[in-house]
Parts: structure tokens; C-alpha cells; sequence
């Protein structure tokens, strides 16, 4: 039995807490009153066979896999990218899931299987990722053949065009089955959203998570619904725990009154090197971490009902009741994000990762009230991988030293920088992401910014906070201090612990 | 039209490390790891645990003088260990024999947690070592799988244990080529981990015929592909050649991939 995820109530005689920020950690001190989500305890899995057997079998509004495979069919496998989870799985449940797939079509007689990396308007993996992810005897059988490969939303002859407008994979329409395999650790993950953004061409997704989904959200359901409906899916989605780190870093995983003197040494020597060594060196660090999940459960059969499965299943993991909105949400911004996996990303990534992902992670009610503030902690270095993030670099020095507004970006450099063949072409052979990648984040944004009166991040690159609309401290109090004018001298804080996921179920009270 | 920044939001640049204050920012961590104790605000439900949970064996290959020899002079690839993470230890490995080097190559990229001996006795299985046996007896001349031998098995059976079928590819043709000092292409070995065999209930002949078919399938996955080997479930009919042709098969190269740099 692990022990759930709870609220610490933080009194004086709290120890300082571990607080990710971004290339670094740091043991902060928070005041009294404090209260700090924490996740859920990170255990090691197992090898989850039987689950995923089980699954298959069992399907929810479906019939068993077995039963919906013949001799002579089209099968297509699509699977989510190496952008979940992270860190990324030491031994991956996909390749678990995907090497039973191909058992279940090779006994069925199936021949002609073509496996599709779902990666959207994402970077394309490599064959080395592809091989981590799936495994070298699924890769060694399928990359020679090019019967594995990525999506790519920009190659028209490989996308369909329904009658609406919308597109779609063609290799996925085309098939008698798709099989997509979706891992979730976020309630943004799975289902039929994603896997529409994941597979559909680059207009699609605009439409589905670009600002027009912003102002005409049913456009975008209708988008979705086209998409979903254009493929016969068999949808397998696995539910995974928190991450459990080992080696040098395991500190990350452990609570910090249970830190042994290896904890503690680690937590140390990483501080220091961290403090000594070039940016690189932190890479090395945080970009090569991996992690142990448990499989919390496995869910099959038509999209929405298993997609509703994991979601239920993610939930009663992930749920930490709170009394009560705070008028300042504290969180320490991370490992790798999805949003720049194998890197330690952009400023862009870091306020992606805290204004939408971990702002959104709440039942309904966010954690912080409207017109509240947000403190994170990141250095909001103004870096951009010269291999992945080109179309962000211009983004972030072209378009945001002109203006901060969503729907100006959206109508004036978005079409200039969608159609810029030489982003495409990185996009396309280079594994960079799709130049409209920053203009998505920018817009997932948008909604906390509108809620909150303030976003202060410590330790931030003053010139690029300011660039974003956002301010920088140089210190915890320092922020609270900044913040003082607005929410008051004794303002009510919640905490959140992101060494792991939590849902933020805010309850009446307080 | 440019946004005007405010003139004090000046970028950051990394300060250099000075030694003083690597040893002033060491002594402040320090400070913050100040000893720590179960906070009071903590719910009753959640109780620190004797234990941490840990990731059970120690799956990183060996280390030493017989590792370090081994790696310097051959390219090992082990294939199949995610599957055997949380596999209830000891086990008996079974392994194929096509040359003198399999014992040294295996002894080194096993996990170190399993605790690997040569040899097979139901006293070092009940002592919690893991076993590794060849059931062919000795290298075969010609590289090809041979039948097993039930006996190796026996101390499997007496004691419960797991057995995992080991295929061994590359050694046979890799011993010739070790002799040849100085060359940079070190000849690739792959070692393919199937899933345990259950030994409860069986005899050694039949544990024997599993591990066998176990084996000669996952040589089988190495000569073509994985995929390959779900469709085709009977091994090329190699057994009835001449022993020189099988010999030749053995020890053939493997394809080498090309870099490319112009496509």
C-alpha cells in the first residue's frame, strides 16, 4: 500500500523543502501557514504484462483485440512520443503494450503493420528515443522497412482531407484498425484531444489547440470529432505513478524529513556542481534523468471509455483535497517538461510547464483564486537549443519585444512564421519543432494570465521575465514582498511539490 | 513598433565559480540540511517507512578486471533485461555455447544484483546465487544449437527456480578475431534474455525441451527480426547441412550498417 498524496500544514519548525527550479534544486524555507501539496509515494513497477493482457482482452465498448484482427488487414499502431512521461521511463510500459499487440496480430495472421509515432507539431523522435521507447526488438524489426516512423503534419501526401477541411494521417485513415497507445500521467494526456493533435495535419491542430480553439471552443470539438471519426481506433492507455528516481539523484523521489545521509550527500554534490559547472553540465544532470513508474492500471477498448477509465484512474492517485483557493500558488518548475523532453528548455517551456500544466492541474477550481498570484521558481535563462527550438528563439526575440497579446501574435506572425520553409524543413528532417509549437504555448498560457494579477518568478533572468510580462525576484521573500501590494501581508499560500504530479481538488472552506 | 522594456531588466549572466564562494555556497546548503525531523503538521496516515522503496536488484552489469577486458575488445548488446526486473530471484541461466568466450561475456553484462556463478547446484541456488549453466555440454565445433541435457537442470527443480533461457550470437566468430591486437572494429555479441521458464511441476526433460525451444528462438529473433520470428514459428532447417555449411552460417559477419553522411 503507497501513501497517498497529502497537505502539509508548514509550522515553524519546518525544515526548508525541496523546490525544482528548472537547471537547478534548492531547499526553501516557507512560512508558517504554508500549505504544500505533495504527491503521492514514487514506487518501483513491474513489468505489467498481466494488466495489459488483461486490458486487451476486456475491453471497454469494444471487442477483444483478438476478435478485430484478420488476415489481409491494414493494422496501424499509433503510440504517444517520448514527450511523456517525464522524466521518461527507465523500462517503458509502451514497449510492454506494443510488443502484445504484435503478438495478438502476428497469432491473427496480420501482416501489413505500420507503427506511427504520435508526435503533432512535436519534434520527431530519433531512432535512439524510438528504441527507448519501444524497444530494440520492435525497432530493429519495423525502422529498416521505414514501417516505423513519425508523424508528420506537414506533408500533405501523407495527410487525407475530409470534407471540413480537416486532416488526418493517411496512413491512420486509410487503416482497417488503428491501435493507439497513449501513457498518462496528466489529465491532459490520452483520449480523443490528443490523439486529434497528435495526428492530424498543422491546420487541424490549430484549430483543435491554436487560439482559435481559444475563441470558438465548439469549432474545435467539431475538429476533434472529424478527426476521431476518420479512424477506427482500438485505444489502450496506461495509467502510471509517480516517478521514482534512483542514483545520485534519488533525493528527488524522497520526502525530506525521510532523507538519508545518500539524500542528503546527493542533494549536496548536486547543488555544488550545479554551482561550479557550465550550463551544460546540468543538462547532463536533469536532461539524462529517468525514472521508475508503477502501472496504477491499463484501460482498452473504444476511445472515450478507456480515455474515461485512466482519467478515473489518474484522479483517485493524483487527488489532494485543499481548503479553500490561495491567494498564491508557489511552484518550483522542473525536470525536462514535455514541451522540451532530453532538454532543459526555454523560457517559453518554463512558463508553459507552470502557467498551463501545473496551474491546470485541479478538478475544476483552480488551487489559486481569480486575481491571485503565481510564484515560481525558475531562471528563465534565455537559452534556446540551436537544434530544436529555432522557431522559439525568433518567437521569443522577434514577436514578444513586439507585443504580449495573444490575438495581435495569432493575426500578425503566426501565418509568417507557419509558412517559413526553412522552420518547416528543420520540423520535417531536423527533429526541431514546428515553428507554431511557441505560438501554442504562448496561447495555453493565456487563461492563467488572465486570472492572475501577478506572475513572479524567483531567480529569474530579469530581462526575460519582463519580455514575457511576468516579473522576477531574486528571493522567496523577495516575492512575497513584490506581492504584498496586491495580496495583502499575511496572504493565504498553497504550495506545490513537483518532484511529482498532484490534482489540486479545492474544497469549500477556509 | 517595439515594446519598450523596462530600462532595469538587464539579462543575467552566470557569475564566474570562485573557490570562495563554491565554499560559502557548500557551507549555506549544509546549513539548509539542518537535521531534519518529522514535520508536526504531517497527517497520521502518513507514517515514514522503515524502508524506502527502492528498484529491488541491482540491475547494472558487472564491474572489474573480466568486464572492463571483455568490453575493451568486443561490442556486447544485452537485449530482454526490462522483462526480468522484478523476476524473483536466483534463477538458472540457460544458456547456448558456441564458443569458450560465452562464460567470460555473460559473466560480465548479467546484472550484479543476480549474483551470477558458473555452474549449477541445488546448494548455490538455496544460498541465493544464481546459476549459469550450458546444457550443450562443451562449445559446439560447429556454432549451432545442440540438444540440452536434462541433468544440469535437476538443481532447478529441486529448489523452485525460474529458469531463463540465454542465447548467446557473435562469440563463435568473435574468438577468432580477438587474437588480431590493434584493430578498431570490435566484433558484436548480443546476448537475448528470454522469460523464465516455470520449473513447479515439470520434469528435467521437459524443463530441458522449454529452455531449448526457448533458446533456439530467441537465436532465431537475432538472425532475422522479432517480427519475423511471430510469423515464422519453425527454426531454418540447418541441422541435417554438412558441418562445414553450418559452421560458415556461424561465423558469418554480421551485415555492417554504413554510415552515411550523403543520402
Amino acid at each position: 500500500m503507497t501513501r497517498p498524496g497529502f497537505v502539509l500544514d508548514v509550522d515553524e519548525r519546518t525544515q526548508p523543502l525541496l523546490v525544482p527550479e528548472g537547471t537547478g534544486v534548492r531547499l526553501q524555507t516557507f512560512g508558517a501557514g504554508t500549505r504544500v501539496l505533495y504527491p503521492g509515494e514514487a514506487v518501483a513497477g513491474v513489468a505489467a504484462y498481466e494488466q495489459v493482457d488483461e486490458a486487451l482482452a476486456t475491453p471497454l465498448g469494444s471487442e477483444p483485440l483478438a476478435h478485430r484482427l484478420h488476415p489481409g488487414m491494414r493494422l496501424t499502431i499509433t503510440f504517444s512520443d517520448i514527450s511523456t512521461p517525464q522524466p521518461p521511463m527507465r523500462h517503458d510500459v509502451r514497449r510492454v503494450i506494443v510488443e502484445r499487440v504484435l503478438e495478438t496480430a502476428a497469432a491473427a495472421g496480420v501482416d501489413d503493420v505500420v507503427l506511427i509515432a504520435a508526435t503533432g507539431l512535436r519534434r520527431h523522435c530519433t531512432k535512439a528515443e524510438l528504441a527507448h521507447v519501444l524497444g530494440e526488438r520492435v525497432v530493429r524489426s519495423f525502422a529498416g522497412d521505414a514501417l516505423l516512423r513519425n508523424h508528420d503534419a506537414e506533408d500533405t501526401s501523407e495527410l487525407v482531407t475530409f470534407a471540413e477541411g480537416h486532416t488526418l494521417n493517411r496512413r491512420v485513415a486509410e487503416s482497417d484498425l488503428v491501435v493507439n497507445i497513449a501513457v498518462v500521467t496528466e489529465q491532459t494526456h490520452g483520449g480523443a484531444r490528443a490523439f486529434a493533435s497528435s495526428l492530424a495535419g498543422v491546420d487541424t491542430i490549430d484549430a483543435i489547440v491554436g487560439r482559435p480553439a481559444h475563441h470558438h471552443p465548439e469549432a474545435a470539438q467539431v475538429a476533434i470529432a472529424a478527426v476521431v471519426g476518420g479512424a477506427e481506433v482500438f485505444e489502450v492507455e496506461a495509467v502510471l505513478g509517480q516517478p521514482l528516481v534512483h542514483g545520485p539523484m534519488a533525493f528527488l523521489s524522497a520526502r525530506e524529513w525521510e532523507w538519508k545521509l545518500r539524500d542528503r550527500v546527493g542533494f549536496l554534490a548536486a547543488r555544488r556542481a550545479l554551482a561550479a559547472a557550465p550550463t551544460q553540465a546540468s543538462r547532463a544532470l536533469f536532461g539524462g534523468l529517468e525514472a521508475d513508474y508503477a502501472v496504477l492500471g491499463v484501460s482498452a477498448g473504444a476511445m472515450d471509455e478507456a480515455a474515461a477509465a485512466a482519467q478515473a484512474t489518474l484522479l483517485a492517485d493524483r487527488r489532494v483535497e485543499v481548503a479553500g483557493q490561495a491567494d498564491i500558488l508557489v511552484a518550483g518548475i522542473g525536470h525536462p517538461t514535455s514541451q522540451a523532453p532530453d532538454s532543459i528548455g526555454n523560457p517559453l517551456t518554463a512558463a508553459w510547464d507552470g502557467l498551463s500544466r501545473l496551474y491546470g492541474a485541479h478538478t475544476g477550481t483552480p488551487a489559486v483564486r481569480e486575481g491571485g498570484a503565481m510564484v515560481l521558481f525558475h531562471p528563465l535563462a534565455p537559452r534556446f537549443s540551436t537544434r530544436h527550438d529555432s522557431a522559439s528563439a525568433d518567437f521569443f526575440s522577434e514577436v514578444l519585444s513586439r507585443t504580449t497579446d495573444p490575438d495581435e501574435i495569432a493575426a500578425d506572425a503566426q501565418l509568417r512564421f507557419a509558412g517559413d520553409e526553412w522552420f518547416i524543413r528543420l520540423y520535417q528532417l531536423h527533429h526541431s519543432f514546428h515553428p507554431l509549437q511557441p505560438f501554442h504555448l504562448w496561447y495555453a498560457i493565456q487563461p492563467a494570465l488572465a486570472r492572475l494579477s501577478d506572475v513572479v518568478v524567483v531567480g529569474a533572468d530579469r530581462r526575460s521575465a519582463e519580455t514575457m510580462g511576468l516579473r522576477a525576484a531574486s528571493s522567496y521573500a523577495d516575492a512575497l514582498e513584490v506581492l504584498a501590494t496586491t495580496q495583502g501581508r499575511t496572504p493565504l499560500i498553497t504550495a506545490l511539490h513537483t518532484t511529482g504530479g498532484v490534482i489540486a481538488d479545492v474544497t469549500a472552506g477556509r | 513598433m517595439s515594446r519598450d522594456l523596462a530600462p532595469w531588466a538587464t539579462p543575467a549572466g552566470k557569475p564566474r565559480p570562485r573557490l570562495a564562494g563554491l565554499i560559502s555556497g557548500l557551507a549555506r546548503d549544509a546549513a539548509s540540511l539542518r537535521a531534519s525531523s518529522v514535520p508536526a503538521g504531517l497527517p497520521p496516515d502518513q507514517v515514514v517507512p522503515k524502508r524506502r522503496a527502492r528498484a529491488g536488484v541491482d540491475v547494472r552489469p558487472a564491474v572489474g578486471r573480466l568486464a572492463v577486458r571483455v568490453r575493451r575488445n568486443l561490442r556486447v548488446e544485452l537485449v530482454g533485461l526490462s522483462d526480468l526486473r522484478d523476476q524473483r530471484l536466483p534463477v538458472l541461466l540457460a544458456a547456448n555455447h558456441p564458443s569458450d568466450l560465452d562464460l567470460p561475456v555473460l559473466l560480465s553484462v548479467l546484472p550484479r544484483g543476480w549474483r551470477v556463478v558458473p555452474g549449477s547446484s541445488a546448494r548455490l541456488l538455496a544460498g541465493g546465487a544464481s546459476c549459469l549453466v550450458f546444457p550443450e555440454g562443451e562449445p559446439e565445433v560447429d556454432g549451432h544449437l545442440a540438444p540440452f541435457a536434462a541433468d544440469v537442470f535437476a538443481g532447478a527443480l529441486a529448489e523452485g527456480v525460474d529458469v531463463i533461457p540465454v542465447a548467446v550470437q557473435g562469440t563463435f566468430a568473435a574468438s577468432s578475431r580477438l587474437t588480431w591486437r590493434g584493430t578498431t572494429l570490435k566484433p558484436r555479441v548480443t546476448v537475448r534474455l528470454g522469460l523464465p521458464i516455470e520449473t513447479h511441476g515439470r520434469s528435467a526433460e521437459e524443463v530441458a525441451a522449454a529452455a531449448h525451444g526457448a533458446v533456439a528462438a530467441l537465436l532465431a529473433e537475432g538472425s532475422a527480426t522479432w517480427w519475423q520470428t511471430l510469423h515464422r514459428a519453425d527454426e531454418p532447417a540447418l541441422a541435417s547441412t554438412a558441418q562445414w555449411r553450418r559452421a560458415w552460417d556461424a561465423s558469418q559477419p554480421e551485415p555492417e550498417k554504413r554510415r552515411r553522411i550523403w543520402r
